[in-house]
C-alpha cells in the first residue's frame, strides 16, 4: 500500500554535533581555531610556513594539514619548525568535523593557544562544512585572478578576514586588485582584507597583527 | 562535490525513519528534499550521489525531489526586506550589500513516499 511519511527533519545541524563537540575540546583548553579555505596551490602552506616565524615567541601553534593524500604538507611545515599533524580524507572534498576530531585528540591541546586547520584545496567543499573553527579565512592568489570573490562569493561571504597572497607577482600579472577589492567588499563588507607576499613579507605585518588579535579574543 | 555527504545524511534518515514505521515499509520510492540557494548544491550531482548511495537500500531506485529555496535578505540601512538575487545579494530596493541573510540555508528533509 503507498503512503506518505511525513518527516520535516531539519539536516542543516547534522554534521555539526561534531563541530559542537570539537567547540566543546577547544574552549576548555582555550585553543583558538582558524579554518584556513583556499584553492589548490592558492599558498596556503607558504603562508603559514612564513607566518611561523614571524609567530615565534608570540603565539604558540600547531597546524591540521587536511589533503586528499600524501603528508608532504605537514611535512613541509615541520621542517618550518611547526608541530603538524596530517589528516588525510581519503578522497573526501573537504576535511569533516568527525576527522578533525581525530587530530584533536592526537595533540597536546594544552600547550597551544591556535590551531590552523588548513582545509583541502578548494573554493566550494569547504565552506559547507562547519569544523567547530572559529573563524574561516579566505586565502586567494593573485595567479588566480580577481574573479574569484565574485565567481564563489560564498566561502568570501562566511570568512572573517581574507588574504590575497603571491603580491610579488603582481608586476607579471594582469591581476586587477581594485575589481577584486570591490568584489569583496561587495560580499563582505568590511571585513579585513591583507595583501601579502609570503616570498618577500611584504604586507605580512597587518596579518600577524590580526592572528594575535584573535589569540586575545580567543 | 560536498553533495555527497550531504546526500548521505538524506538517505541514513531516510532509511531510519522507514525502519521505524509501522506498518512497516518495504520500498521507498519517493523523497522530497527543501535546499536553501546558499547551499549551493547542484541539482545532477545531487540526483547522482542519491542514486548511488540508495543503491542495494529499499530505497534502489527511488526519486529525489529537490525544492529550491530562494533567499531573503533583510537591508540594514533601509530596512527593505524581501527576496534577494544569489549573484549580487544586495537590496532591492537601495543596492546596499549590507544585508542580513534571513533564508536561504535550508536543508530539511520533508516527507518520504513509501509502500
Amino acid at each position: 500500500m503507498e503512503r506518505q511519511i511525513e518527516i520535516n527533519r531539519d539536516l542543516a545541524g547534522a554534521g555539526e554535533e561534531w563541530a559542537h563537540k570539537n567547540r566543546e575540546v577547544l574552549r576548555e583548553h582555550g585553543v583558538t581555531m582558524l579554518n584556513l579555505i583556499g584553492s589548490p596551490g592558492s599558498g596556503k602552506t607558504a603562508l603559514l610556513e612564513k607566518s611561523a616565524g614571524m609567530l615565534s615567541g608570540k603565539m604558540r601553534f600547531a597546524v591540521l594539514e587536511g589533503d586528499i593524500e600524501t603528508d608532504r604538507d605537514a611535512e613541509r611545515l615541520r621542517r618550518a619548525g611547526v608541530q603538524a599533524l596530517q589528516l588525510s580524507t581519503g578522497g573526501a572534498c573537504h576535511l569533516s568535523a568527525q576527522r578533525l576530531h581525530t587530530g584533536l585528540q592526537e595533540l597536546d591541546l594544552g600547550s597551544l593557544d591556535t590551531l590552523f586547520v588548513e582545509n583541502v584545496g578548494n573554493l566550494v567543499c569547504p565552506v559547507e562544512f562547519d569544523v567547530g573553527e572559529q573563524a574561516k579565512v579566505a586565502v586567494l592568489s593573485t595567479t588566480e585572478g580577481e574573479d574569484k570573490p565574485a565567481k564563489y562569493p560564498a566561502l568570501f561571504r562566511e570568512a572573517s578576514c581574507t588574504v590575497i597572497t603571491k603580491t610579488d607577482l603582481l608586476p607579471h600579472l594582469c591581476f586587477d586588485m581594485e575589481a577584486c577589492l570591490h568584489d569583496l567588499q561587495a560580499v563582505n563588507a568590511r571585513k579585513p582584507i591583507f595583501r601579502v607576499s609570503s616570498i618577500s613579507g611584504d604586507g605580512m605585518q597587518d596579518w600577524i597583527q590580526w592572528l594575535l588579535a584573535q589569540k586575545a579574543g580567543g | 562535490m560536498h553533495e555527497f555527504s550531504i546526500c548521505q545524511t538524506i538517505v541514513n534518515s531516510i532509511l531510519e525513519q522507514a525502519g521505524k514505521a509501522d506498518p512497516p515499509v518495504e520500498r521507498i520510492t519517493k523523497t522530497r528534499i527543501k535546499a536553501g540557494e546558499l547551499r549551493q548544491l547542484v541539482r545532477e550531482n545531487l540526483e547522482f550521489a542519491y542514486e548511488h548511495l540508495t543503491r542495494d537500500t529499499i530505497a534502489e531506485g527511488s526519486k529525489l525531489e529537490i525544492e529550491i529555496m530562494p533567499i531573503e535578505g533583510l537591508c540594514r540601512d533601509c530596512r527593505w526586506q524581501g527576496l534577494i538575487d544569489s549573484k549580487s545579494l544586495s537590496c532591492g530596493s537601495c543596492g546596499s550589500v549590507r544585508m542580513d541573510i534571513q533564508k536561504g540555508r535550508e536543508l530539511e528533509l520533508t516527507s518520504m513516499e513509501v509502500e
